[in-house]
């Protein structure tokens, strides 16, 4: 039971702490790192009254939306988080290099504004979405308790999930310190896009099953494209965790495939676009 | 010029350490997770294995109501415990599966390979559907006790 309470914690913190994380390494390298942590524990903190709402309603104390409007939410919170994710990195390629001397101007700190809004939202839904299963989970867990032992015992393995989850942000906060930047930089720039490509495909999975459910598509879109589930199935506990951080599927549909290439396709497209416009304006400005 | 070259191997090989050396740190962050549950999860496929074997010629589950348009099949979640542990649907077909906790812990009840995802606290039920499956078999489990694996096996309808 306990041993269960600290895996499904450290389990469900993750994919929150990875994001958090890395959001939290990289305003170590701007100018601006003290306004930049608080939007980011602003995020946390708002994150946090999501989960509580959220809880909430699958607990059923309140009716939070209707059940389909709340599908669309959840579809809605984690094609955002996709896309914040791949705005920022895309932000990040452009002042990040530069490090410290860049907002000058005042337009910058225009941008920089709204991506602390960025910022905050990213955490706020990353804290909100897996943390609302965490509540659920040892508020439910919390029920069952019988006797002050049991109740020490519960906190204490909720406190050494969080703590286990916790490593990873220190491992990243130590990371940035030791690693070169520029290494930091692409290491993390890499995972914070895979984690955004399985955020879209979960949030694309879900407007299959949930929303279109009803429409007749055609036979295609359902065929299995491979079954790796011999190998590796995203049942078990590496590849879930695959699946989670980097969108792995052990039998994916050609849905699933085409919204990975649509998911790509874009990052690939946009970072383009950046890269050539920033060489046009380095020949401007030669 | 020589000693600049140098200086810049160096600081190249340097940076390849650490990479690799933050590569490490986050496998070992990831190490108990994977560890914590590998043991139970040999377990469950240990146990499933007669199991595969046999529902290949399995009779099919019985849908709720042998009459609805969209068959629905009934799981239930009981601490831990998938009942049935193996379901059998035609495929390529529309179907719908209705989940019940009647265990006194919450379950999140969850399949990636089904695209299927859904919470539910004590005495919270859930109807999903099941978008066509290609023949073969999926997974479904409890995420919040994990440990036993449920089978849908999804086979062509006889003619």
């Amino acid at each position: 039971m306990m041993g269960q309470v600290i895996f499904i914690v450290a389990r469900e913190s993750v994919e929150a702490l990875l994001v958090i994380g890395i959001l939290w390494a990289w305003m170590a390298h701007r100018a601006d790192a003290r306004t930049g942590k608080a939007w980011l524990l602003g995020g946390i903190v708002a994150g946090f009254a999501l989960a509580t709402l959220l809880a909430l309603a699958l607990v059923g104390v309140t009716t939070f939306l209707g059940a389909n409007a709340r599908n669309w939410f959840e579809i809605g919170m984690l094609t955002m988080a996709a896309a914040l994710i791949v705005q920022m990195v895309f932000w990040m390629r452009k002042h990040g290099r530069t490090l410290k001397h860049d907002m000058q101007g005042e337009l910058d700190r225009h941008a920089a504004t709204s991506n602390w809004w960025g910022v905050f939202a990213l955490a706020m839904i990353a804290v909100g979405r897996e943390g609302s299963e965490t509540v659920v989970f040892l508020y439910g867990s919390f029920l069952q308790l019988q006797s002050l032992g049991n109740y020490l015992t519960f906190a204490g393995s909720a406190i050494a999930g969080l703590g286990i989850a916790l490593v990873l942000f220190w491992a990243l906060q130590v990371g940035a310190r030791f690693v070169s930047w520029k290494w930091f930089f692409r290491v993390t720039e890499w995972m914070l896009l895979f984690l955004g490509s399985a955020l879209f495909l979960t949030a694309m999975g879900k407007l299959l099953s949930k929303h279109l459910s009803a429409f007749d598509l055609p036979g295609w879109i359902y065929a299995t494209v491979w079954d790796s589930s011999g190998v590796l199935s995203d049942s078990s506990m590496f590849g879930s965790l695959l699946a989670t951080l980097a969108a792995y599927r052990s039998q994916p549909i050609v849905w699933d495939i085409l919204m990975l290439a649509l998911y790509w396709g874009t990052v690939v497209a946009l970072f383009a676009w950046q890269k050539r416009r920033c060489s046009a304006t380095r020949l401007a400005t030669a | 010029m020589v000693a600049r070259l140098g200086i810049g191997m160096s600081h190249q090989l340097k940076s390849v350490r650490r990479a690799s050396a933050i590569s490490t740190l986050a496998l070992i962050c990831l190490a108990p997770l994977w560890l914590s549950t590998a043991q139970a999860q040999a377990a469950t496929s240990e146990a499933a294995k007669p199991e595969a074997a046999a529902s290949q010629t399995a009779e099919f589950s019985p849908p709720v109501d042998p009459d609805a348009a969209i068959p629905t099949y009934k799981i239930e979640l009981k601490d831990g415990a998938l009942l049935p542990e193996t379901l059998v649907v035609p495929a390529k077909t529309r179907f719908k599966l209705h989940v019940t906790n009647i265990g006194t812990k919450p379950s999140e009840f969850e399949s990636n390979q089904m695209r299927l995802e859904e919470v539910l606290f004590m005495g919270m039920d859930a109807t999903m559907t099941v978008t066509p499956l290609d023949t073969g078999e999926y997974d479904y489990f409890d995420e919040f006790q994990p440990g036993v694996m449920g089978k849908l096996v999804a086979k062509e309808a006889a003619q």
